[in-house]
């Protein structure tokens, strides 16, 4: 990624994930398994309740997908709440109290595990914000800026970053457009005066040039690209070809 | 081909039901929960369970909540609706999706018989142009013009259609976003009252989503089909198995009630009631004894709240077992699926058979509602070779389709590139 030397802009707007925290190679699949294999774990030691992780996998699968289905259905422009799915998740697992906690934590610990923290923009963006631009970070993401701040603060403890604003938050997202119109707003900077740097085509290059920002795109090694695509097929093979885990309920004849 | 015990079929069919369908429509009521929990503004949204299909899919829902535990936040109705209804709704005037509706279920009949299907009428003096096979922008035309009996056809189309509002009024009580849960599969119902009633939000919420008719989709952004999305069926995708014999899912859901044709006028504050709504429908809506419906609803009875987390892996086995006993059938299965005839509906009364009985053996095979049962049924001994040919040939059209998709997604990039 090539830097200028200074943005000139009197806000510099980041996205999250995979420009200030880079992703490693493995696929959203696997990231979600791997969830689940912890809070499986968790479950069982800290509280005895026996959990299959490929159940609890399953379930946050099917929760995400029909969440944001039905989110398409009624308010397209908005973003699902993570909690929301916690509470969906957990309902679904028969959770309630700390084990369902444990789905978040859960959540929070892989990420954290599997982040790493863009050193070159962040020492970047610093030099800005002692220049006097002050930097934000813009998501499009179903957490809420307190765990995007948790995850920044962990990884990255001086980072430079004054506000965070998400989709989740703000029930409006990048690539409709509609959150840069809050951010806008919030800031009460206009669009000229902003610097918008994000990986994204469409949520953080197309759509805000649209509306008159600035842009630059973070762009990863494609050979990462192709890595997470490879983790991503395999993880649906080993899926296809996985047996069902089997339950003895009364009465059933099914193989 | 021997044909089995009736008692013997009847409790295949209830067993199939209990063991495939029931685990298949658990995963669908989940599902269905996962949207109404999800569903942003909740409080202005009804979910509208569609005559005739939907009014079982009601029961199965409900009965889904009350042994799994679940909260239901979203109001649910029983809609009386069907494809007559909701196009009398899009006819004022008629909009594309309307005419190209009538005119795939009309092709090649003469215009009287859609304007006696629309009006439920057969007094209607027409003059002879009507006469001509169906023709969507003549139909507009005929149906729009300024003499009496067009003008008598648009009148009862109206007074049905006033009635029909007022009904989906009293379901909905005001609120603005409709969710039509329904068996599927195109999702006519959700094109035409989105074209009719435009006041109003709608989706669709269906068992399947399939473009089986190639028309134009522009509802498929708000259709969603919560067991099964795939315009064709696909052997290494098992869900979509149900299309190759989608009567059977129909046939497991529908009651043995009449489609709706006709709503009476309401007497007093009562909402006006469909033709459907005969004395004890309600109750005719259940299982009239053991079959594919009572052995689905069983296995929902048998729920508790600590299965739902086995309920993805539960409807995996059910599809397995649902495509072995609909792709790969043997003469027991063909016994215990065989259906009674099927209703072609729109306002009509003639049925269609699940097995084809005229012309010679392959023409049989290939106009029956359920080929590979068909096949098996012509050819007991060597139907089996026949299916593994059958599903070769779904394999390699799919490859084909999806060769051709991927090839028409690379061509623009090719020439956009430098």
């Amino acid at each position: 990624m090539l830097l200028p030397e200074r943005s000139a802009a009197r806000v510099i707007s980041c996205d999250v994930f995979d420009t200030l925290l880079l992703r490693d190679h493995r696929s959203e699949s696997r990231r979600f398994r791997d969830i689940a294999a912890l809070a499986a774990q968790r479950l069982a030691t800290e509280h005895g309740i026996l959990r299959d992780p490929a159940a609890i996998w399953s379930v946050r699968v099917e929760v995400q997908r029909h969440a944001y289905r039905a989110l398409d259905l009624a308010r397209p422009t908005g973003d699902v709440r993570f909690a929301d799915m916690v509470d969906a998740m957990a309902q679904v697992l028969g959770l309630s109290g700390p084990p369902a906690a444990i789905l978040h934590e859960a959540e929070i610990a892989v990420e954290r595990a599997q982040l790493s923290a863009n050193a070159p923009l962040l020492e970047w963006l610093g030099a800005e914000a002692r220049a006097g631009a002050r930097v934000i970070a813009v998501s499009d993401i179903y957490h809420d800026a307190a765990t995007i701040g948790l995850l920044l603060g962990a990884l990255c403890p001086r980072h430079p970053v004054a506000r965070i604003y998400t989709s989740a938050d703000h029930d409006a997202t990048k690539r409709t457009g509609a959150l840069f119109a809050t951010v806008l707003r919030a800031e009460g900077a206009a669009p000229g005066e902003v610097l918008h740097i994000g990986d994204d085509h469409r949520a953080d290059v197309s759509m805000p040039r649209a509306l008159g920002l600035r842009t630059l795109q973070v762009v990863r090694p494609r050979h990462l690209i192709l890595r997470r695509r490879t983790d991503a097929l395999r993880a649906r093979l080993v899926s296809a070809l996985a047996p069902p885990p089997r339950y003895d309920r009364p009465g059933s004849r099914l193989a | 081909m021997r044909a089995a015990h009736p008692d013997s079929a009847l409790a295949d069919a209830d067993r199939f039901g209990r063991e495939a369908l029931g685990p298949v429509f658990a995963e669908f009521c989940l599902r269905l929960w996962l949207t109404e929990r999800f569903l942003p503004d909740a409080e202005d949204a009804t979910l509208l369970f569609c005559a005739r299909g939907g009014l079982r899919l009601k029961v199965l829902y409900e009965r889904f909540l009350a042994r799994t535990g679940l909260p239901g936040r979203v109001p649910r109705a029983a809609l009386m609706v069907s494809r007559l209804v909701a196009a009398r709704a899009a006819l004022q005037p008629p909009s594309e999706g309307v005419l190209s509706e009538l005119g795939r279920e009309f092709a090649g009949r003469p215009m009287t018989e859609v304007a006696a299907a629309l009006a439920q009428r057969g007094d209607l003096d027409l003059p002879a142009a009507w006469d001509a096979p169906f023709a969507g922008d003549r139909f507009a035309a005929l149906l729009t013009a300024d003499e009496p009996a067009a003008a008598a056809l648009r009148a009862a189309v109206a007074e049905q259609d006033v009635r029909f509002r007022r009904h989906l009024d009293a379901c909905t009580g005001g609120r603005r976003h409709g969710l039509l849960v329904d068996t599927g599969l195109y999702g006519s119902t959700v094109r035409l009252l989105q074209d009719g009633i435009p006041a109003m939000g709608w989706s669709g919420l269906q068992f399947a989503r399939s473009n089986y008719k190639r028309l134009p989709t522009p509802h498929f952004a708000r259709t969603l089909g919560l067991s099964v999305e795939s315009d064709s069926y696909r052997p290494w995708e098992v869900s979509t198995a149900a299309l190759r014999f989608w009567h059977l899912i129909e046939a497991a859901l529908e009651p043995d009630l009449p489609s709706v044709r006709v709503f009476a006028d309401s007497v007093g504050d009562a909402p006006p009631r469909a033709n459907l709504e005969v004395a004890g429908w309600e109750a005719r809506i259940g299982p009239a004894g053991p079959g594919l419906f009572a052995g689905a609803l069983a296995h929902i009875e048998t729920l508790r709240p600590d299965d739902l987390p086995r309920i993805p892996a539960e409807a995996a086995r059910g599809w397995r077992a649902f495509k072995r006993a609909v792709v790969w059938p043997d003469a027991r299965m063909v016994a215990a699926l065989e259906l009674a005839d099927r209703s072609r509906d729109f306002g009509r009364l003639d049925t269609v058979a699940q097995f084809s009985e005229p012309g010679g053996t392959l023409a049989r095979i290939r106009d029956s509602l359920w080929r590979e049962g068909a096949l098996v049924r012509c050819f007991p001994r060597a139907g089996r070779a026949g299916l593994v040919l059958l599903e070769i040939a779904h394999a390699a059209r799919t490859l084909r389709l999806q060769l051709s998709a991927v090839r028409r997604t690379a061509r623009p990039a090719r020439q956009g590139a430098p």
